[in-house]
């Protein structure tokens, strides 16, 4: 195990950390009650489109086990949220992909409807009480969510250019492989 | 004409000028006679240093208007920095006040009770929008176990159902999962308080036959002696009575709002209190 691999799990786990705080913390004591935007979301869907399919695996399963402690949600319900999500993701990735923010702003934009139908998808077949509708909320999410997309976007960018540099060939290359 | 060879010009001149000397003689000799001669020459003096008083004191005037202006025009500045900061303060005091109350309405409630409590305060909501959770900042290391009821001065919020270390986090009344046994305060009918969505509940498993109608208050009932017996859960909304059902449908607005609420008390030992009809649905409805 190279020490880049480490170190790029313990960045990214941090940067996931993070942006749970700001959306369950921050967001709520600067607007209340308006739902926010699924930040930790826009971190996964860079990496599932940014990163190898093994390594995007892997740091989904570690970032999903931390995250779940931000939430009520159960860790089975999660998994497979997630899983789902990285496999329709993953699915698109490799079929239609193009270099540069406008990709990832769609990306994030069809992620954020992706995961609120999945959600409901896997509540309704796990979980014993129906979720609800919450339109209001889950449009916000949808509209906000994107908003987002483009300062990550540069910011991860920036961290990867410093850290990470060749797997950005994924980029140029179509994102299918890169080492 | 002129045999002596004389310049009569010079001579007149100087005739014109020696009594001059001679004159101002006379007048200093005699400083307060009438010295008709030293009056225009004063009037003229006199007119042109007023003229010229006049003069300045317009220039000195408009100086001053102008100055005054720069001054009027600095203070001014001061003064609106100053009003700005005085309005930024009366708004600090303003939030204190607000902030005050709130904290004496909290000490007031853990004073009159023998509940046992901990207070904490809310640092963060749920990631997930479905689910209806408030993250606190107590934990397992101030004693904060899971299932403890967390209240707010209002009514129930909600139990702990996940504490850690330095934090907890806190199933709402309003999450789908959560279960509360409730009262009806005025018939004592009995019933699960169970979460809807986030601003209601429903009463479940109320008997059909029972009498329970619109702006009742549904109070804790107490039996595990996790909450305190008829502290407020919430108010009733609706209530539906369906043909082929044994129960009745209610319909409920939780007392507390969680996302208003910035203090919390734990409840470690509820100490079998019994709030009885200290609280009525017209009072929390007020």
């Amino acid at each position: 195990m190279s020490w880049s691999l480490v170190l790029h799990f313990i960045l990214i786990s941090a940067l996931g950390l993070l942006l749970a705080g700001f959306q369950t913390s921050f967001w709520f004591q600067m607007f209340g009650e308006v739902a926010p935007p699924l930040l930790w979301l826009v971190l996964f869907t860079y990496i599932i489109i940014y990163r190898t399919g093994m390594a995007a695996l892997l740091q989904l399963v570690v970032l999903g086990m931390l995250l779940a402690y931000f939430s009520g949600v159960s860790l089975k319900v999660f998994y497979l949220c997630l899983l789902s999500y990285y496999c329709v993701i993953y699915f698109i990735k490799s079929r239609i992909f193009w270099s540069g923010a406008g990709y990832f702003l769609m990306m994030c934009s069809l992620g954020s409807i992706f995961y609120h139908v999945i959600f409901s998808v896997v509540t309704i077949m796990i979980e014993r009480s129906r979720p609800e509708w919450l339109l209001v909320e889950r449009a916000t999410q949808i509209l906000l969510t994107p908003a987002f997309a483009f300062p990550f976007f540069w910011l991860m960018q920036r961290l990867d250019s410093v850290f990470f540099y060749s797997e950005l060939k994924a980029e140029v290359t179509g994102g299918t492989t890169y080492e | 004409m002129n045999p002596f060879n004389f310049d009569i010009r010079k001579i007149i001149l100087i005739l014109l000028l020696l009594p001059l000397p001679l004159i101002s003689i006379n007048m200093e000799q005699k400083p307060f006679a009438s010295n008709w001669v030293s009056q225009p020459l004063v009037l003229l003096s006199t007119s042109a240093q007023e003229l010229f008083y006049g003069f300045s004191e317009g220039v000195r005037g408009t100086t001053a208007m102008y100055v005054n202006l720069i001054n009027i025009k600095k203070q001014s500045e001061k003064i609106i920095s100053k009003n700005q900061e005085l309005e930024a303060r009366l708004q600090q005091l303003s939030d204190l006040e607000i902030e005050n109350s709130r904290l004496k309405n909290l000490l007031d409630f853990k004073q009159n009770t023998k509940m046992q409590m901990k207070s904490a305060q809310v640092i963060g909501l749920d990631l997930m929008t479905d689910h209806k959770t408030i993250t606190i900042n107590k934990g397992s290391q101030d004693g904060l176990k899971t299932g403890q009821a967390v209240i707010s001065a209002q009514g129930v919020l909600g139990y702990i159902f996940r504490p850690s270390l330095r934090s907890s986090q806190v199933m709402l009344i309003t999450d789908r999962y959560a279960v509360v046994d409730g009262i009806v305060q005025r018939t004592r009918a009995r019933g699960i308080v169970e979460g809807k969505n986030s601003s209601a509940c429903v009463l479940k498993y109320v008997e059909r036959s029972e009498d329970v109608k619109a702006g009742d208050l549904v109070v804790t009932g107490g039996l595990d002696n996790i909450f305190p017996k008829g502290f407020p859960i919430a108010i009733v909304e609706n209530v539906e009575r369906k043909t082929f059902s044994v129960s009745l449908k209610v319909d409920l607005k939780p007392v507390a709002d969680p996302y208003k609420v910035e203090e919390v008390f734990v409840i470690t030992n509820a100490a079998q209190e019994d709030f009885g009809t200290r609280f009525s649905a017209s009072a929390i409805r007020e």
